[in-house]
């Protein structure tokens, strides 16, 4: 079998996993014994590529490479001698970007192959392929070009030329089209007139109101901001105490199945899953899975992300691992090339522009993305070993049903895995933050999902459908948030976001200045999410209904709201007291009852809903600390004020989470477990 | 240098993990249970802890069960004051939160508030019962923590806990409202807090410390004023130990701090509790209730003679431990002292042993100041009078006990004989305690006594409580020989008392158009100087003209009157 596609880059999707000679392919065994005469490879290390080839499907050379480590110029070396192409090297002999003009980007990053130089007729064509008459044909179409030659490339390098040629394009695919194509749905304009002039108006009437009638003023204000505080802890805490029915009833329906199944003679080994797809997918039918790991001013991180996407349950062949890099980071580029990656991992440098943004980088990186699938993960993330499986899973179960069962439902664009903390014990912060978590994506997420309410993605973990992902426009890089509004986007868009039963363990923000950092970002976020969504409220309100409006009030709009009511929610009996004795200040009976008890309730909620979920997740030991809840608002209370001066000083502006705060912390290896 | 505590030998197990249970072992928890107890502590997992709680507790369920069907938990005057003021907080004329303070602090009283919300639980007693046995549970798996953190093996720990269990008079104290169970319970729970900090294996952060030493030291803070000392010694404490382990004076101070924010919060929030609702930050201390206007009475009556007398600050207050902990504790304790000096010199578990002793540091500069008065039979004068304030030693005992008592079983030839034989000591002990119980033992003697002079008023409350038929009730809780309310076991709200607030001066004048019954002391001036305040209500109503005639008596005694209303 002809290799048709980049020899080294891409695994045929559900290519069939058959016998020596369907599989692999008489040329491939050809190269294997190429590489085997000139010494570069063992017998062992071919056996051991042949039958990885035979299982995952694929090309022998990749397997080759990821079996042995070889250098892929070794290879193309090989491959040169074979295709009758001597090898060029596109670095030291970059194509003439003329030519390359005259292509779009999807014309040249596709194919594996591109033209190299133009003279007297003669179109040099490099090719990461094996050169074939399509090829020629192809070149051919090029103006001026009459005759083709071919040479050999590495797909790197032609990865490499693409960048460097394309550079304007990508910067404006990654950074701008959003913002072009969608105006409104872009937070490149953070706030537009009305919603600048809000906050001044607001305080003018505050004042105002002061002048005119203190009293009155007050006592607005403060049932103003328990209502504001009371709405979205009794959002939250509804979200969460459906998540004990719902997994009550998935339990009763799973014995139901069982026994119908049962009843019917077919057997359990298909529990619960009526489609037949929960079995576990043969590794030659598993698509290609792009990891997409943006990195900034992490030197070494190139090993510590091996080392966790190494615990994946997932073909090595199969992965199509992006590690994005900023371009003005020469520390971590350099410290990424000395680490020299494994084959399946591509370092994609990132150009200099603004926004300088996670949600651009990975922009970049989606251009590049092979995979029939794309997650996004942090260096240091720690993913459950099935959880590309679990994606794929939900992503077929998901088409099943709706093929067979919901025919009207959304599609499914994206699955969100739950995330938590490896370090959740290093101290208190990150205690509280683990017990945040665990509230939010054990309990709240998935009582979110059953309500049909869309959900806020989070900041990793999120397994999208590339070609979808594509086409909402994937993620806004001016919002500091892309992940929240993507999954608004999503929402309005038609698609459906769903959660699934996986971890990805990640390092907890363990030093107070650095959380308020990080969380003003994403209070932040939330702001302008809701900025960009109040624009077009009606349009919002139309596709994603009810539950998007109650979910958007309630999370989107509710969340920095409540935050910025705290102070004065735990503040209130100081105010009063303070107030009565200081200024006069006399307020309604009614009114001091309702603050002390939604102060009371509101807290008693959080602690209770979060602690108990936690307690599932963590045990007592982290659970406790949910006591600890209404000193940890006061965190996001500061939070979020920074954020809402920064929405008005400087809205993109991107506060990076430093990690690797964990170095004190030493494993006791329970979370590492 | 490093912490010696990290440097420390493994500590003895006393017995290896043992294998697994032979087949058809009867209770294999309990092998489980026993080897646990001797095992190393691991980070925050003390092993056995749990199995301690669980023991203490119902150890003090069983002397609750006997205390309350005796009655005795009730005995003490302060026991059924704190918890009215429990209750009055949710069930009085004027209920809210200003009903705490101001001499006592709020702790035990907001602890004890979930527990007697129940009316039977608070006239039994059985609130601060259950409170109590919570308490012990907490004091003995402290104990039992600090122990193990120290190193000590099995045996040193479990000497530890029978200090706390085997002891009647702790028994018995745990079974009342007295604030010396939550009181002890916060201060090992603070000081467990440290032990973990300083043995953690690992460096723990300024915030755990805040939490795991700070919350509970700052509970200690508001349950009573030796918890006050416990913050002083804690945060030197802590300031030497990390100054050792990182030789910067910055980190050291951070931690210090962290250690010290929230008991200073606590303190903070004292004093401004005292100021928004008294006016005065410092009404807990010089205010019309305060423990110095009561010592007041007492120095101007002459009978504080322990003031400014080292010498008979120490015979009297050692004479009250000695009365509580008995002969045998106090001598392994003594020896406890010199094993941990003579081994550790002045290493940072010395340290940590002399944190457990702030508060009995603390009682005896409070006695030897004047700010607390302490009598028993060897004092001057002679009577029984707060020896549960030696209490506060209980926990620099037991851990110098469990330090004697590692050391002196390490070798394993002679261990049994020697545990067998300071069993046997403890033994003797209790037996000759419970010879003559009321008269051996200080607290338990405190305790009858103040049940004697409360005869007639316990006698005055249960007859109204057999007769009660609605109505207001008037009567000057705070006055000498009155705080009976639960043993009255009615509603709060019917009261007019000095807690009252605005209530109380109207019924005073006219209390006919407000109580049904009127209940007094009539002992009026005659009464001892230190017994208490004099009863506003027997004042008014002895100088209404018009109060005997509304009014008809129903229940007297030499002390004690009940009157009736009989016009409306």
């Amino acid at each position: 079998m002809a290799e048709q596609a980049p020899v080294l880059s891409t695994a045929r999707a559900g290519g069939p996993a058959g016998s020596y000679d369907d599989g692999v392919g008489v040329q491939s065994v050809a190269l294997g014994q190429s590489l085997l005469r000139a010494g570069l490879i063992t017998p062992e290390q071919l056996d051991r590529a042949l039958e990885r080839a035979n299982i995952e499907g694929g090309l022998l050379g990749r397997h080759i490479i990821l079996e042995t480590g070889l250098n892929r110029r070794h290879v193309y070396q090989v491959l040169a001698e074979q295709w009758d192409a001597p090898l060029v090297d596109l670095v030291q002999h970059p194509s003439d970007d003329a030519l390359l003009e005259q292509l779009s980007f999807t014309e040249v990053s596709e194919p594996g192959w591109l033209p190299w130089h133009l003279e007297d007729g003669v179109l040099t064509v490099a090719t990461a392929v094996k050169p074939s008459d399509e090829i020629r044909r192809a070149a051919l179409r090029i103006p001026g070009a009459e005759q083709v030659v071919f040479r050999t490339t590495t797909d790197w390098d032609i990865n490499h030329s693409i960048q460097r040629a394309f550079r304007n394009h990508l910067l404006y695919e990654s950074a701008e089209r959003l913002a072009e194509e969608q105006p409104d749905g872009s937070a490149r304009t953070a706030l537009n007139l009305w919603q600048r002039l809000l906050p001044a108006v607001l305080l003018s009437c505050l004042l105002g109101g002061l002048l005119l009638d203190a009293q009155l003023t007050v006592i607005v204000l403060l049932t103003a901001v328990n209502v504001v505080f009371l709405v979205s802890i009794g959002f939250k805490t509804l979200a969460s105490l459906r998540q004990p029915f719902d997994a009550l009833h998935d339990g009763a329906a799973a014995k139901a199945q069982a026994r119908e199944l049962e009843r019917r003679g077919v057997g359990t080994g298909a529990l619960g899953d009526p489609s037949g797809l929960a079995g576990r997918i043969p590794d030659g039918e598993l698509p290609v899975y792009t990891i997409l790991i943006p990195v900034f001013r992490e030197a070494n991180i190139i090993n510590k992300l091996l080392a966790n996407l190494g615990q994946l349950d997932y073909p090595r062949s199969k992965l199509d691992v992006l590690v994005l890099l900023e371009e003005d980071d020469t520390e971590t580029i350099e410290a990424a090339k000395r680490s020299r990656p494994p084959e399946y991992v591509r370092i994609l440098v990132v150009p200099r522009g603004e926004p300088q943004t996670k949600p651009r980088a990975c922009n970049y990186g989606l251009t590049f993305a092979r995979g029939e699938y794309v997650v996004i993960y942090d260096a240091e993330d720690r993913p459950d070993p099935g959880q590309l499986r679990a994606a794929i899973d939900a992503f077929r179960q998901d088409a099943f049903e709706r093929r067979y069962l919901a025919p009207g439902r959304r599609p499914l664009i994206c699955v969100q895995a739950a995330l938590n903390y490896f370090n959740a014990d290093q101290n208190v912060l990150t205690r509280l933050f683990a017990i945040e978590y665990t509230h939010w994506f054990d309990s709240m997420l998935p009582g979110l999902d059953r309500s049909g309410i869309p959900l806020p993605l989070g900041g990793t973990s999120n397994h999208f459908d590339t070609r979808l992902l594509r086409l909402v426009g994937a993620w806004d890089p001016w919002n500091v948030t892309e992940d929240a509004d993507l999954g608004l986007r999503a929402a309005v868009e038609g698609y459906r976001v769903g959660v699934i039963n996986s971890t990805t363990w990640e390092e907890a923000c363990s030093q107070v200045p650095a959380w308020i950092k990080q969380r003003t970002r994403w209070i932040k976020g939330y702001m302008v999410t809701a900025a960009v969504n109040t624009r077009n409220t009606v349009r919002y309100v139309k596709r994603t209904g009810v539950a998007g409006a109650v979910g958007f009030l309630g999370l989107i709009l509710g969340t920095p709201l409540a935050f910025l009511a705290y102070p004065l929610v735990l503040g209130f009996t100081v105010v009063t007291y303070v107030g009565y004795n200081f200024v006069g200040l006399v307020l309604p009976e009614w009114l001091l009852l309702g603050g002390v008890v939604s102060m009371l309730f509101g807290n008693a909620m959080m602690i209770l809903v979060s602690g108990v979920a936690t307690w599932r997740r963590h045990g007592w030991r982290i659970a406790i600390f949910a006591l600890l809840n209404p000193a940890y608002w006061v965190l996001h209370a500061v939070a979020a004020w920074r954020a809402a001066w920064q929405m008005l000083s400087s809205p993109h502006k991107w506060e990076k989470t430093p990690h690797g705060l964990d170095e004190e912390y030493h494993d006791d290896g329970r979370w590492s477990a | 240098m490093a912490s010696d505590l990290q440097a420390a030998p493994a500590p003895l197990t006393d017995a290896p993990a043992g294998p697994a249970a032979p087949a058809g072992e009867r209770a294999p928890w309990l092998r489980r249970t026993w080897t646990a107890l001797g095992a190393p502590a691991a980070g925050r997992r003390v092993p056995g802890t749990a199995a301690i709680a669980v023991v203490a507790a119902a150890v003090g369920f069983l002397a609750c069960l006997y205390t309350t069907g005796q009655g005795s938990n009730l005995d003490y005057s302060d026991a059924q004051s704190h918890l009215t003021i429990a209750r009055r907080v949710f069930d009085s004329k004027a209920p809210g939160f200003e009903q705490l303070g101001t001499v006592w602090l709020p702790m035990p009283h907001l602890l004890l508030m979930p527990f007697i919300i129940n009316l039977w639980m608070f006239s039994s007693g059985w609130g601060a019962c259950v409170l109590g046995i919570i308490a012990l549970a907490a004091t003995a798996s402290g104990l039992y923590r600090i122990c193990a953190l120290l190193g000590y093996g099995r045996t040193g720990r479990l000497a530890a806990v029978l200090v706390l269990l085997a002891n009647p008079a702790v028994l018995y104290t745990y079974t009342t409202a007295l604030t010396e169970p939550v009181l002890l319970m916060c201060l090992v729970a603070g000081m467990a807090g440290l032990a973990h900090w300083a043995t953690s294996r690992r460096r723990m952060s300024a915030g755990e410390l805040a939490v795991f030493a700070g919350i509970p030291s700052g509970a200690a803070v508001l349950s009573r004023y030796e918890g006050w000392a416990l913050v002083l010694t804690g945060t030197l404490f802590v300031l030497i130990t990390e100054l050792r382990r990182s030789r910067q004076w910055r980190e050291a101070t951070k931690m210090a701090a962290a250690y010290a924010m929230v008991p200073a919060a606590a303190v903070l929030w004292w004093l401004s509790y005292n100021w928004a609702i008294y006016g005065n930050p410092l009404e807990f201390m010089f205010g019309q209730y305060s423990a110095y206007a009561q010592q007041k009475n007492i120095t101007d009556g002459g009978l504080l003679p322990t003031k400014g007398n080292l010498g008979l600050t120490l015979w009297t207050f050692h004479w009250s431990l000695l009365e509580t902990l008995g002969i045998v504790v106090l001598a392994a304790a003594a020896c406890g002292a010199l094993v941990v000096v003579y081994r550790r010199g002045l290493a940072t578990s010395t340290l940590l042993v002399a944190v457990t002793g702030s508060a009995y540091a603390f009682a005896l500069l409070s006695l030897y100041l004047g700010q607390t008065a302490i009598n028993n039979d060897h004092s001057l004068p002679s009577t029984w009078w707060n020896n549960r304030f030696a209490l506060t030693a209980l926990p620099l005992a037991a851990v110098l006990v469990a330090a004697f008592v590692h050391q002196v079983t390490r070798r394993r030839r002679t261990r049994s004989w020697i545990v067998a034989f300071l069993l046997l000591a403890l033994a003797g002990q209790n037996a000759w305690w419970l010879q003559d119980p009321a008269a051996r033992m200080a607290i338990l003697a405190e305790g009858r006594m103040s049940h004697d002079s409360n005869t007639y008023s316990f006698a005055a409350a249960r007859w109204l409580k057999q007769h009660y038929d609605g109505g207001g009730i008037l009567l000057d809780e705070s006055a000498r020989g009155n705080a009976v309310l639960p043993m009255m076991g009615i509603p709060l709200a019917n009261i007019y008392n000095r807690a009252a607030g605005d209530h109380f001066g109207p019924a005073l004048q006219d209390p006919a158009k407000y109580a049904k019954w009127v209940l007094v002391n009539v002992e009026g001036e005659d009464a001892p100087l230190d017994s208490g305040f004099t009863d506003l209500v027997h004042q008014a109503i002895s100088a209404s003209p018009t109060f005997n005639a509304r009014y008809a008596v129903v229940f007297s005694s030499p002390t004690h009157r009940i009157y009736e209303r009989t016009v409306n």
